[in-house]
């Protein structure tokens, strides 16, 4: 079970200070000034920028005011489904300790790249069905099904609202092993490389063939090929030390999807 | 029999699945990214009729890691190249199913191989629903096809039944 709520309340505190700008096309007049936000590593997106956009639309015109709002970092379209901290990680801004600056669009969304979550209830949408595969992985999904339409309510009123208690007192369940097994049947995890926003995805088990827990060097032999050998992990914006076990990485710094996002850094051989 | 599929029993089936569609003249094709799990599809498009406007619609069947089972993912462009958002699909495929039930059956999702936005319809059932009725030896793939295909506009002729059966009947007498 998760019980190291130390670590859990440090993830959940993880915030980003981000700086939005107008897209210049789109401003009519005078430019705004550039609009400063600390937002959650763990949240979405769509999630924290009502007032952003509500600043921004004084300045633009008045047929793109109504348009699904995005944003590019450096001209690369964010994923509006990625949680905000996976999306810094992968795009490593040069200088940490500066505000990361996007750019907010709020017309031309990129119907090719970007799954469209433009609301909220979209985003809930997506968000539950990332919580059902989650499940699926770590207990066939028998907990999630046996969950009622209050307990995802309060999961997502949980994250959107930032409130760490109201979230945790669901999401433990969801973090214990089934019944009577000590650990999760797989572990959900995306192994990200480049930052081109694909992932990798396969069946890992947190225990090895004699059933012992496995760590991070374990999995690190289990990504590693005769070309390239898989060396660190990252997430959350911290290196981890390969002794971690993975049980107990899944339990603890998986983000609210339910999901690790790892990025992995690879050597040829 | 069981109720979920490996990757390499998607692969095999998947390929018995093509060879039926190519003795049909029928234009499924199997499309490799790469070796790697689960990079391989089937992929078949089609126009569709809405309105006033044919509409492409390309049906993707991938491999699911997490649910182990097939996937169905879909996008639907007008004639002028415009994507169809998760309204209009609706629109297209269910305007009779009641509106509430939008969210519970589609979503927009990345296609897993190609990640880009594509429409999926919810896997949650699938295990449970072609474990009752897939039969030992039947291609579960073509089952999958059967079952979700008609929610989407998408119909299998019967003649696919028809030869997967003989060439049960065929590998039984080897």
């Amino acid at each position: 079970m998760a019980h190291d709520r130390e670590v859990l309340r440090m993830i959940w505190e993880g915030q980003i200070g981000i700086c939005f700008q107008a897209d210049n096309e789109e401003i009519v007049g005078i430019r705004p000034e550039p609009f400063y936000l600390m937002v959650s590593r763990l949240s979405y997106l769509p999630l924290v920028t009502d007032k952003v956009r509500k600043y921004f639309t004084r300045y633009i015109a008045a047929e793109h005011q109504d348009g699904a709002a995005w944003f590019d970092f450096n001209g690369t379209p964010l994923r509006l489904h990625y949680p905000i901290g996976v999306l810094y990680d992968l795009l490593h801004p040069e200088e940490d300790g500066t505000p990361w600056c996007i750019t907010i669009h709020f017309s031309k969304f990129p119907e090719e790249t970007l799954v469209k979550l433009n609301t909220k209830e979209l985003l809930e949408s997506h968000y539950l069905a990332c919580l059902k595969e989650a499940d699926v992985l770590k207990h066939r999904g028998l907990v999630i099904s046996a969950m009622q339409k209050k307990d995802h309510n309060q999961l997502w009123l949980g994250l959107i609202n930032d409130k760490f208690d109201q979230f945790w007192a669901v999401n433990r369940r969801l973090m214990e092993p089934y019944s009577d097994q000590e650990s999760f049947k797989n572990i959900p995890v995306r192994f990200y490389h480049d930052d081109d926003f694909t992932y990798i995805q396969k069946l890992i088990s947190p225990l090895n063939e004699t059933g012992q827990k496995k760590n991070l060097a374990d999995l690190m032999a289990e990504l590693s090929t005769p070309v390239r050998k898989a060396v660190g992990f990252r997430t959350h914006g911290i290196g981890l030390p390969e002794e971690t076990q993975l049980q107990w990485m899944s339990e603890h710094m998986s983000y609210p999807d339910n999901f690790l996002h790892l990025s992995v850094e690879y050597e040829n051989t | 029999m069981s109720d979920s599929m490996t990757w390499l029993e998607f692969l095999s089936q998947a390929k018995g699945f093509l060879a039926i569609s190519s003795k049909l003249n029928d234009s499924w094709q199997l499309i490799e990214k790469d070796k790697h799990e689960p990079n391989t599809f089937l992929k078949y498009a089609q126009k569709v009729k809405y309105k006033d406007e044919l509409i492409n619609v390309e049906y993707h069947i991938v491999y699911s890691i997490s649910y182990q089972v097939p996937m169905l993912y879909l996008q639907a462009h007008r004639s002028d190249g415009g994507l169809l958002d998760i309204e209009a699909t609706w629109n297209l495929f269910m305007p009779e199913m009641p509106r509430s039930d939008l969210y519970q059956m589609l979503t927009q999702m990345e296609h897993p191989v190609l990640f880009r936005p594509f429409m999926t319809l919810h896997p949650c059932r699938t295990c449970e629903i072609l474990s009752q009725f897939g039969k030992q030896s039947t291609n579960l793939i073509l089952t999958f096809i059967s079952i979700y295909g008609p929610y989407v506009k998408l119909e299998l002729s019967n003649s696919y039944g028809l030869i997967n059966e003989e060439n049960e009947k065929y590998e039984m007498k080897m």
